[in-house]
């Protein structure tokens, strides 16, 4: 937090963001996007915040080196995202958004954990997210650390 | 250290789901994949024992010398938040080793398939 705090990048014109756009979240049929679900979290905001959410480890399921979602290496990804959207992309705005997009899925884990340790739901899948956060702390570590 | 519900709490949890999974229907009765997954950090936990929090003790230990471990931890999240780390350097750099130390130990019990697959 400390570090999102001191990084912060100026605002940038807001567009409309999904909000949680990740691998889960939309459907492909044979190499095409058919759909985009889930969009209860979608508002005006800044459009690299959607871009951070796509990339975090967390929604790779497994497929840690494919950076982009699990589906794709990352730089395959972000060429097709500035072919498609025209926009320039600036990596450090990118690293601010990563990170706080790992920060953003730690806190919605550990609020889903306590929906078992205070709330009695007794759901295994909410108490395992209680261990997820740190997965989002090395992600954490790995971005804000600082070249040497 | 470890983050909760601890290997102890997801065992219970799953012991319990799995007594009443007969008597529900077979849509509502608890992932084998969550149980196995459960099972596998109790287990991680029961071998490591407290080998893992004296790791993070250790680490601690070489930032600020001797001391409780939840009041050095809590010391630690104090002065980040105040802005003691901010400038890089030699503080900073083991205030970095200590929150490595804390997230790869968690990671080993909690997800060691995450920390293996991002080390690729």
């Amino acid at each position: 937090m400390r570090w999102l705090l001191r990084h912060a990048p100026p605002p940038a014109a807001p567009v409309l963001c999904h909000g949680d756009f990740r691998t889960g979240n939309y459907l492909v049929d044979e190499g095409r996007l058919t759909a985009v679900l889930d969009w209860e979290f979608a508002g005006w905001g800044d459009p690299d915040e959607d871009i951070g959410w796509f990339c975090l480890g967390c929604w790779r399921f497994g497929a840690y080196e494919r950076g982009a979602g699990g589906i794709a290496p990352r730089a395959a990804f972000l060429r097709g995202y500035i072919a498609a959207s025209g926009r320039r992309l600036d990596p450090a705005r990118l690293r601010y958004w990563e990170a706080m997009a790992a920060l953003r899925w730690l806190v919605i884990a550990l609020g889903q954990r306590d929906r078992f340790l205070r709330g009695g739901e007794r759901s295994l899948d909410l108490a395992l997210t209680g261990r997820r956060p740190a997965e989002c702390e090395l992600e954490i570590l790995r971005l804000t650390a600082e070249p040497a | 250290m470890r983050d909760r519900p601890d290997g102890t709490q997801l065992l219970a949890l799953a012991r319990e789901l799995e007594e009443i999974a007969p008597r529900l229907p077979p849509e509502e009765r608890v992932d084998p994949a969550l149980l196995a997954r459960a099972q596998a950090i109790a287990e991680r936990e029961r071998q490591a024992g407290d080998a893992p929090l004296a790791a993070c003790r250790e680490a601690l230990v070489a930032l600020y010398g001797p001391g409780d471990f939840t009041d050095l931890f809590e010391r630690l999240a104090r002065e980040i938040r105040a802005g003691t780390y901010d400038a890089a350097g030699a503080e900073r750099d083991r205030v970095c080793r200590v929150l490595w130390a804390v997230t790869l130990q968690k990671l080993r019990e909690s997800n060691p398939e995450y920390l293996a697959a991002s080390a690729r």
